[in-house]
This record gives structure tokens, sequence and C-alpha cells, in this order.
């Protein structure tokens, strides 16, 4: 059946099982609690690099992955950390690749914006945007001639499809009939510039459609919603071998690199101010109050549990990099930015 | 390593001494796929790609779009998973489409992931020198990709060696740019099959000599032993070491030659701002191991953008009786001296 037809299917699970939803939150809150412990860590400058935080874009990192298998091979960008969690990458390989250690998951060579983990199938994340998205498509060629079912997920940014090689890949992925499933994280900013000032024609699913590829746009804050999404289209991928794209609009609510958060810098305080209210975590704790209070109390055993992992992980890791710092020699960090340029 | 006798010699141009290469990678390895804009066409890429399709299905030997990036990403992609990818360009300039995804990614990946993945891609562009090719049709470009670490640049020079290069090419694990001359095209010579891979990083010594070290690439080896050829009834003796490839430079054959003759000229096939006599003289001159009799001579074309017109074009390139001159020049002034 073309992807197409298998896409216009009703989403069949509305309600989501009780035992998912915990899953979601509790991988959606795993993300939150490192990237803020980044965030508080940055200031002590052991962590010596940009680190672009997704503080805010957890529901489409989760949403999406969650249905996928360890075996689908995920691809990401500057803005990596959720993917690469979501997908089951190594918390400790992380967080020791942001202090520069030996025994993070690049051996040192890669940082914050170039995580990968082979066990995980997290395969690459390119700084050069779009650049990941062309990669998707011989790696979903080899799935597919592998005779396997496996689906090779490329996030991208809105800011990502300003380039030409988001729409060759489109029509490549289309024309060789390759299981891509392209996902647009839609934060309608790249860097500073808005969405509208960037693009004449600014919806990226028509757009996908005319190059064949169909796809759906999607609340990117509803975990809920993205999950059911992103399992349909998985699905549908693996039975037709087709491309499919999802798109998912969101609120970047950091700034673009550097730890500063809620300081988006990119409207005004009263949208901030809203989306602070709307933001996906405390929309998804929310809908647990209403929906599924026998949850609360499991949901506060597992963010004490993942909290103090996470909390575990840093304090290793810092150990590790004061041990390190004396052995090399290394010399004292460059004063701080001033905050008001980061 | 299969013995000489056991191997058989046919009589091969250049285009069909890489197809059968091709072929017998395919054949070994059911991982290396080939594509490329109009690689199935009934020219083949000057004979290159020719009967390829029909030994192996189309899905192994694909027509593609005219998406340079996205093809390269494509290859890089399937590299990851442990495919073998040779991605055939019919002119080099159209690299320059590719080149994020070639620097940025097929270039850095293994090491930006910690070294725990290869990209064993075969990247194959042709230099369109001559017939009016212009500006656009006719640069050489392998000082740019020779830059950049991790890649590996191949620069075959005859019909024999073509094969074994690009068979290695396509069994290394390193992302590998192959570059053709058009001009090699028009060669035809005995080749040994099966085609074994020669290893690549290791120069050969096509024509010993005494007194000057000849280091060429690509078609300027012929050029070269065409010169060596006149320089011998004037007392002149010149070895040729054709390099085979750029990266890695064997930078030992190079040193070993030059111990000997003290003396030596480049014969590049590019510009010579940045380019091999550049890269030669920063082997030669930063060796404890001896002085130079001489001056370096380079051998280059003009460091300008290659013009259309018969006219110009002559005058682009380097000529045969103006080199044999110069290195005349150089002996004569030395004696002098």
């Amino acid at each position: 059946m073309p992807a197409r037809e298998l896409l216009s299917a009703p989403v069949s699970e509305r309600r989501m099982a009780p035992q998912r939803i915990l899953e979601l939150y509790e991988r959606m809150w795993r993300i939150r609690v490192v990237e803020e412990r980044i965030k508080d860590e940055y200031a002590s400058r052991r962590i010596r690099g940009p680190v672009h935080l997704s503080i805010g874009q957890e529901a489409i990192a989760v949403g999406v992955l969650s249905p996928c298998r360890q075996a689908d091979v995920c691809l990401s960008t500057h803005r990596n950390h959720a993917h690469y969690l979501a997908k089951g990458g190594g918390l400790t390989g992380m967080v020791h690749e942001l202090y520069g250690l030996p025994s993070g998951s690049c051996k040192g060579y890669g940082g914050s914006m170039h995580l990968f983990d082979r066990q995980a199938n997290v395969l690459l994340s390119s700084a050069v945007v779009a650049g990941s998205v062309p990669i998707a498509a011989g790696i979903a060629f080899a799935l597919k001639r592998d005779g396997t079912d496996g689906v090779c997920i490329s996030f991208v940014g809105d800011g990502g499809t300003d380039e030409g090689v988001f729409y060759e890949t489109l029509n490549l992925a289309a024309l060789l009939k390759l299981p891509v499933f392209f996902v647009v994280e839609n934060n309608g900013v790249s860097t500073l510039t808005p969405l509208a000032k960037r693009q004449a024609v600014p919806d990226v699913v028509s757009k996908a459609e005319r190059f064949g590829v169909q796809g759906m746009r999607v609340d990117g804050n509803d975990a809920v919603e993205v999950a059911a999404a992103s399992q349909q289209i998985l699905e549908c991928i693996r039975r037709s071998g087709e491309p499919l794209l999802l798109e998912a609009v969101t609120y970047r609510l950091c700034a673009h690199v550097g730890p500063a958060v809620y300081t988006s810098g990119i409207g005004a305080d009263e949208e901030l101010l809203t989306h602070l209210e709307q933001e996906p975590l405390k929309a998804f704790k929310a809908r647990i109050r209403s929906d599924y209070p026998e949850l609360i109390e499991a949901c506060a055993k597992r963010e004490q549990a993942v909290s103090e992992e996470v909390h575990q992980v840093f304090e290793e890791a810092k150990r590790r990099f004061d041990e390190e710092a004396v052995r090399v020699g290394l010399p004292p960090p460059p004063p701080p930015p001033d905050p008001r340029r980061v | 390593m299969i013995a000489a006798q056991q191997r058989d010699t046919v009589v091969l141009t250049f285009g069909e001494a890489l197809a059968r290469a091709t072929t017998q990678a395919m054949e070994q390895d059911e991982r290396v796929v080939m594509y490329g804009e109009g690689i199935n066409d009934p020219g083949g890429f000057f004979g290159s790609t020719v009967g390829v399709r029909d030994r192996f299905s189309e899905a192994r030997c694909f027509d593609v779009p005219n998406s340079e990036e996205a093809l390269m990403g494509f290859g890089i992609g399937a590299g990851l998973m442990g495919y073998r990818p040779i991605f055939v360009n019919l002119r080099v300039e159209f690299l320059m489409l590719a080149m994020n995804q070639l620097v940025n990614h097929a270039a850095r990946l293994p090491t930006m992931s910690g070294y725990q993945c290869t990209i064993p891609m075969t990247v194959r562009a042709i230099i369109g020198k001559s017939w009016g090719q212009a500006a656009q049709h006719s640069s050489a470009l392998h000082s740019l990709f020779a830059n950049i670490p991790g890649l590996q640049v191949v620069v075959p020079s005859n019909v024999q060696d073509a094969p074994g290069l690009l068979l290695a090419s396509i069994q290394s694990d390193r992302p590998t740019v192959f570059i053709e001359l058009k001009s090699l095209y028009d060669l035809k010579a005995p080749v040994m099959v099966p085609v074994e891979p020669l290893p690549l990083g290791q120069a050969q010594v096509v024509r010993p000599g005494a007194d000057l070290t000849c280091v060429a690439i690509s078609e300027m080896v012929g050029f070269a032993e065409r010169v060596a050829q006149r320089l011998a009834p004037l007392g002149i003796e010149a070895e040729v070491l054709d390099l085979r490839t750029l990266a890695p430079l064997d930078a030992e054959a190079i040193l070993a030659s030059v111990k000997r003759t003290r003396r030596v000229a480049v014969f590049d096939i590019g510009w010579e701002p940045f380019g091999l006599a550049a890269e030669v003289a920063r082997v030669v001159s930063t060796s404890d191991q001896f002085r130079l009799a001489g001056p370096l001579l380079s051998v280059a074309r003009a460091h300008e953008h290659t013009p259309a017109s018969c006219f110009l074009e002559y005058r682009h390139y380097p000529g045969e009786d103006e080199t044999v001159a110069r290195i005349r020049a150089l002996f004569s002034r030395s004696d002098a001296s």
C-alpha cells in the first residue's frame, strides 16, 4: 500500500496506555534534567564548548523516537541532546563528551554538537544546517537493501528547510523509495531570524508533498500527539518502504546557543510567558493530573530516581575533569563572556 | 595475491580497465554499489561504466538526479552502514556542489565520532582537459582535496595502474577522490587480470635516472617521460617518479630519489600556487639528508582559468619544448657556476 493511503488511516491510539504515558514523561523529564544541569554547570567553565539546548522541544524528540526500534537509525543536528537521549544514547558517554573526557561518547573528538552512539544507532549529529539530511537517504538505502524494515529518522530544524539539499533529499528519497522519516522541528526561528523572513512559502508539509513525500503537521509540544503520529508514520514507512514527513511545531525557550535559558529573545515578553505556561513538560504533567491521576505518585518516584542518576553522572564527570586537568596541566579557562552577548 | 603466471593479460582502454576493476569489486563484495548522473548511458562515462548494470542489475548501478550534494551525502550514509559506494561525476567541477558533504562529513565524520565509523566511499571525477572545455570543465582541483585531513586523493597516470588503484580505492575504508584526466581515456595498453589492488601511498619509478628527479602525477607522468626521453641524448638522465596518489603522499620515495639526483622538477596537472610543487618543496627542503644542487623546477599550467579558444588554450598548458629548454638551462646554469 502506498504511503499516502496508509497515512490517511485514522490515528489508532488516542488514549495512551498509562505505562506509555509514564515512559514518555520519564524520558522528557530526563532530558530536561540533563539540560538544566548543563545550564547550571556551565558557569564553572568545565564544559568548554558551545551547547545548543533543546529545552522546550523535548516532546518532539521523545514523541518521535519512543516508538522507534534500536535498529532504526537517528540523525540529528547541532541541537541534538534530546534526540540522542530519546534514542537511547548513553548518558555517561554524552556528559563525559561535553566535559571533553577521553571516556566521552566520541572520545573527546565530537563534543556537544556531534554526539554519536553506535549502540543506540545515533550515527551523526551535524552542525552544518541540514547537513545530515542527505546522509539519511543513504542510510535508508542500506537499511532497505539489507532487507530490513528499518527506518532512518532525520531531524532537521525549520532553519534546515531553507537549504537546497533538504529539497534535493526529499526528491531523492521519493524517487528511490527510501524509508526516511523526515522530522521538521519547526520552532519558527533560525538563530533569531523568523521563518516568515526566510521563506516565501513556509508550509513545509505542502512543499514536501509536491516532491512526493506525504506529511502531516502536529503540535510539537504535545508528546502524546507526536508519539501517536510517529507510531503511525513509522508503521507506514515500514510497510511501504517509502519516505514520510512530520512537521512538529514548537517553541525554543532558550537562546540559540549557550546556557541562557528562557531568554529566547525572539518575541515579546508576553509571548515568552505564554510559551513558558504551555511548555511541553508542564503541559504533560497537567495532562497526567487530569487524565491519569493514578500516575502522579509513580511520576514523582521516577523524577527522583532520574534526578539522582543524572546528579551522579555529572559529579563523576566533574571529578574526572578536575583529575584530567591536573594530569594534562590544563591552563585555567578564559573569563566567561559578557552574558548580554551570549 | 594471485601469482603473475595465473593472471591473463588483456589489452584494454583506460575506460575498459576501470570498468573491469569495478566489475571485479562488485563481484567480490555485494556491498559495492555505483551511481552517477548518466551512468547507464550507452557511452557510460567514456566506457568506464559500460556493462556494469547489465552484469549486476539496476539496483547496484543506478542513474540519479543532478543533486550532487544530496548524492554525496547519500554515499556517506550508505558507507556508514557498511556499503562501499562509488559516486561517478562526469566533471570534477560538479564536486564543488558537494564539497559540504565531502569536507564536512565524509572527511570529518570518522574523527568527529571518535573513530567509531569509517566512510568507505569512492568519488570518481573526470577532468575534461582540452577541446575547448573551458574554465568549468577542465580545472584540476586535486590540491583542494588533498589539503583536507581524512580524504585520500588518487591520480592515476596510465592504463596498467588505474584498475589496481581503483580497486584499492573501493576496498579502502577511507573516503577517496579518484581523479581521471580525460586524455588518459585515449590510452590502450595490456592489463593483468584479475586486477590486483595497488597499495595507496606507494609511488613508482617509471623511468630510472641519476641526474634529475621528475615528480609527476596523472597525465603529466607521460609528459615527463617524453621530456626525459628528449633529455637523454643531451646527457641528462632524468628519473620519473609517478606519485599515483597525493594523499597519502609517498614522501619517502621522493626523498629517496632526490637524495640521489639532488635535483627536482615537479610536473603538476594543476596550478602552481599551493600546488604539488609547493608540497614537494616542503618535503625536500625540510629533509636534513641532503641539499639540492639547483633550484626546484615547477612545470604547471598558467595560474588562470582555462580559456575556451584553442589558441589561448594551447598557451595555457606547459609545452614539452619549453620544458626541455627550461631543464637544459637549469643544468647549463649550474655548470657555469
